[in-house]
């Protein structure tokens, strides 16, 4: 059932506009993640939707309610939507049990009530023996628990968390995150989780919106958006990857076979957006992970050459020079066998592991590179 | 900012009815920066413009009227001719920057050596010398003038006459009624306004800088010369600005001091000029060029401070090392350190502690001419007395939480809401310093004190003078207390059911507690004992405790004036020590720091101490 609903969002800071017509469905027990480097106005829907703020035009609806839109403005008291902010915002004058009972308190459940409850919500996020600690008292990981307590117990229409974890060291973070899956799972609470960081997007999402200068880009599962990327912005938001100019060279049923410079062929899956003619253009995304190496075949002619292999231990990077490209490929291969810089290798890419981008070849060189050079060109010839 | 959910009829969305809604197409017209300025914080933004128009801008814009109107009500630029037809006017002015260029020099005499030795040596009590010059400052200046006059007037002065006896001097050393006795006052007085921004300074050196120059093959007196004294210049710079332009418009010590050789500075000829009949026209055109001065002094010495930050604050506190002092230096150093804290504190409310027990005042001190509580009784038993007293309480305590709730108001304002003219608040707020209390005590007069306002001799317009005074201290702790409370805090609580008036009463008032309470402290303290506007403001019908004070030593009743030196003191001290208290240790100040943790706060909470 749909939950939640944004429409036409907009909203300016001054002259910046931060988001530019947004427009999402969210279903109820979804877990959505907003995904996009700082300032692309992810944190400003959240707060739209919290509440906090109030948008240029636009309209937001939760279920048959109009939240915002036209005259209407439901202030955040009366929102049910419960935020887990960066910063915690744990009220350094209440202890822990006073932290999380604000809630039930302020909604005059009764003293019992609000006790069970908050009971309940710290013993979800196991700090049961902590009630009658103060903030400062606690780790950083513990306050982000009470923060978490504090939004879940008040039974939230939605739960808003604000890159809740990016103030965590790394083991700490990866042990929140799968307790916020665990926990938005077990509740199934609609959530919207807003953060940069990529590991973070993909756990936690049943479904990811990326965003870019105001806009939604893309929108889809996590596999699929990190498999079938539609720009060169998405492939890179969701990890490294090569973007890289390629040729087409027949359809065949579903699939499309490309070719690289240095004549390397490539198999991706046909884009939804219409077929692609033989000899178009195009730009294509590829994960390092997916990129094969062997030492070079006795008729290859693509020329590629190992700049750099750096040892990770478990994998090797590779730096690969390929004659028609301004930059190197990235790859990653086992680090058995590992190939030496200098020496010449022959490229291959898994089978549907590469992506065609709907960017234009010619504008998506300013990815690749900054030198102005317009590379592709020559493929497209 | 609780607002609307009660809703246009049709407010659904797809509503005709002629609202234009640009619902997906990028909407043409340019919005104006925020629409959430809301009926309920425009309202707010007029109720604090209203205010400060009525509390500071209206009364200075009719100083600077006045001096522009004729006898006929018309303009005219001649009413500045007084200038050349008057003599005292001008001499006033030339005194006024006498005192206050001496002040300046004798409150660096006094304080960089004492900052030097507190922050810089491991001379012993540097701690409590440190103290004694916060202490000092929130003294009554011309309580300590007061002071002085027992202790060095020309006839019966105790430090007279004690050296005439052991010298068998013909006539007396010194002289308390003249210039040099003003700046002597006054530098005892104001040296803490060099001696706390410098000994800041001196504290925030990184000692590396020092070190670098040392291994570098300068001399000690090199280092100071090239790096330490850089450092400080700025600090130094503006605390002598301060204290220049806080000598220039001083009236209580100027006042008392000058008055027996006819002595007058800008507060004082202003004072009489506005005795029956006033000369309105006459203190406009003086007051005028002295707002005018003061205004580009205190934009330097703000330059200097903001400039001060980067110099100075350089992240970590520097581990400072302490210069050891030998046997000859500590000495000299305890010595100086003493000296200044006996002659700013001890003597001169020591006398008048002394005086408050003295029978009377034309025999020698003596067990024969002591009476514990005679003079307090005399004082408490004068109606006027009382009255003055219950007056001060009442003007002091309603200005502090008016001028809290305008501060609070102002300071909301900057820090929780968008809009362009927010950047007006902050100096508006701090406007007031920069009028000394003459001439705002002059803007009120013509302002309200004639009809239709009518509020001449009245405790409201005494209100509104103190309100408009304490606006710049409150507003500096409440502001830099919101600005340590992140707006995550107060959003986190709406996200949670509450309104905004339960969020402000569980969770920013008391975030807030302690700024609220040592600035209302504090305030309380000032205005309980304000002279600077009173004396212009009072008349029979609203006496307050300062005036009657003035009175009292004007008619040379000194032990009656040591009685209620003595009373106002204490209450002054009481409430002082329970404000430092709380500034010192602030409660929740270590938890206050997990939760947002602001770049500006550091600089903001400096600013205000």
């Amino acid at each position: 059932m749909t939950h939640l609903v944004m429409s036409g969002l907009t909203k300016s800071f001054g002259a910046a506009r931060v988001v530019d017509g947004v427009d999402l469905s969210i279903e109820e027990g979804e877990a959505v993640v907003l995904l996009g480097p700082s300032g692309c106005g992810k944190t400003t829907c959240l707060r739209m939707i919290a509440g906090f703020e109030r948008p240029d035009a636009g309209e937001i609806r939760l279920r048959d309610e109009v939240l915002v839109g036209g005259r209407t403005f439901v202030p955040p008291e009366r929102r049910r939507m419960s935020v887990v902010f960066q910063s915690y915002a744990l009220w350094p004058h209440l202890s822990v049990r006073e932290n999380v009972g604000y809630g039930p308190t302020t909604a005059k459940v009764g003293r019992a009530e609000v006790r069970r409850r908050t009971d309940e919500a710290l013993s979800m996020v196991q700090l049961d023996g902590l009630a009658d600690r103060y903030a400062h008292q606690l780790s950083g990981g513990q306050q982000q628990r009470v923060a978490l307590a504090r939004a879940l117990v008040n039974d939230p229409a939605l739960l808003l968390l604000d890159e809740p974890l990016s103030n965590l060291d790394t083991r700490l973070r990866e042990e929140m995150r799968s307790e916020v899956k665990r926990i938005q799972r077990s509740l199934g609470v609609t959530m919207v989780y807003v953060t940069h960081d990529q590991a973070e997007a993909l756990s936690l999402a049943d479904r990811l919106v990326v965003m870019h200068d105001g806009r939604i880009v893309q929108v889809g599962s996590p596999e699929d958006v990190y498999r079938r990327p539609r720009t060169g912005f998405v492939a890179r938001a969701l990890g490294a990857t090569n973007v890289l100019p390629a040729t087409v060279r027949g359809a065949v049923g579903g699939a499309v076979a490309l070719e690289l410079p240095g004549g390397v062929p490539v198999e991706a899956d046909a884009p939804a957006d219409g077929p692609l003619g033989e000899g178009q253009a195009v730009m294509v995304s590829v994960r390092p992970g997916d990129v094969r190496l062997t030492p070079a075949d006795p008729g290859d002619t693509s020329g590629a050459v190992v700049r750099e292999a750096l040892f990770f231990g478990d994998h090797v990077q590779y730096s690969v020079e390929l004659p028609g490209l301004t930059e190197p490929i990235k790859a990653t291969g086992p680090s058995v066998g590992r190939l030496q810089p200098g020496q010449a290798v022959s490229l291959g890419v898994d089978r549907g592991a590469a992506a065609v981008l709907g960017d234009r070849p010619a504008a998506a060189t300013e990815h690749v590179s900054a030198v102005p050079a317009p590379v592709p060109g020559r493929s497209a010839a | 900012m609780a607002l609307t959910s009660s809703a246009a009829p049709a407010a659904s969305g797809t509503d005709a009815a002629g609202v234009p809604r640009d619902t997906g197409a990028p909407p043409r017209r340019r919005r104006q920066a925020h629409r959430r300025g809301t009926g309920f914080e425009r309202a707010m933004r007029w109720v604090w413009v209203v205010a400060i128009v009525a509390l500071i801008g209206y009364p200075v814009a009719q100083v600077f009227g006045q001096s522009f109107v004729a006898d006929d009500g018309g303009f005219t630029l001649g009413n500045y001719g007084l200038l050349a037809s008057e003599p005292r006017l001008v001499e006033a002015i030339l005194n006024s920057l006498w005192i206050a260029s001496g002040t300046v020099v004798g409150s660096l005499l006094l304080g960089l050596p004492v900052a030097w030795f507190a922050v810089r040596t491991d001379l012993p009590f540097r701690r409590f010398f440190r103290g004694t010059a916060v202490l000092t400052f929130a003294a009554p200046s011309f309580i300590a003038a007061l002071g002085w006059i027992l202790l060095l007037g020309p006839r019966n002065g105790l430090l007279n006459t004690t050296l005439m006896s052991l010298f068998g001097l013909e006539s007396a050393p010194f002289d308390i009624f003249s210039p040099w006795g003003i700046i002597f006052v006054l530098s005892l007085f104001l040296y803490p306004l060099v001696f706390l921004p410098v000994s800041a300074a001196l504290e925030g050196i990184d000692p590396a800088l020092e070190h670098a120059a040392a291994s570098l093959g300068a001399s000690r007196a090199r280092v100071l010369r090239t790096v330490t004294f850089p450092v400080i210049a700025p600090a130094l710079i503006a605390g002598s600005i301060l204290v220049f332009v806080s000598a220039a418009v001083i009236f209580g010590p100027v006042a008392i001091l000058g008055a027996p050789t006819g002595f007058q500075t800008i507060p004082t000829v202003l004072l009489s000029l506005m005795q029956f009949p006033p000369r309105i026209e006459a203190a406009a055109v003086i007051s005028v060029p002295i707002l005018v001065i003061i205004a580009g002094l205190l934009l330097v010495q703000r330059r200097l401070v903001g400039g001060k930050k980067f110099t100075v604050i350089g992240g970590k506190p520097g581990r400072q090392e302490l210069t050891h002092l030998g046997p000859a230096g500590r000495v000299a150093g305890l010595a100086f350190c003493t000296l200044v804290v006996v002659l700013s504190i001890v003597l001169p409310f020591g006398i008048l502690l002394a005086t408050s027990f003295r029978e009377a005042l034309g025999r020698p001190f003596g067990a024969d001419n002591f009476t514990l509580t005679g003079n307090y009784e005399q004082v408490f038993s004068q109606p006027l007395i009382t009255a003055a007293m219950g007056n001060s309480f009442f003007l002091a305590v309603a200005a502090t939480v008016l001028a809290l709730a305008l501060a609070l108001l102002a300071s909301w304002l900057v820090h929780r809401t968008r809009a362009r003219s927010n950047a007006v608040i902050a100096p508006a707020m701090a406007a007031p310093l920069a009028f000394p209390g003459a001439v705002l005590g002059i803007g009120l007069i013509i302002a309200y004190a004639a009809p239709p306002f009518g509020l001449g001799g009245s405790l409201t317009i005494l209100l509104i003078a103190y309100v408009g005074s304490a606006l710049p201290l409150t507003f500096a702790y409440v502001h830099a207390g919101m600005g340590q409370i992140g707006a995550e805090v107060e959003e986190a609580s709406r996200s949670l059911g509450a309104s905004w008036a339960r969020t402000w009463r569980r969770i920013t008032v008391p975030l807030l507690r302690p700024s609220l309470l040592a600035a209302g402290l504090l305030n309380f303290v000032l205005l309980f004992r304000e002279l600077e506007m009173s004396v212009f403001l009072y008349t029979g019908a609203n006496p307050t405790i300062a005036t009657v004070l003035y009175n009292l030593s004007n008619e040379s009743l000194y032990q009656r004036v040591g009685a209620l030196s003595v009373v106002i003191l204490l209450i002054n001290i009481v409430v002082a020590v329970i404000a430092m208290r709380l500034l010192d240790h602030r409660p929740g100040e270590s938890r206050r720091r997990r939760t947002t943790p602001r770049p500006d706060a550091h600089a903001s909470s400096e600013e205000a101490a």
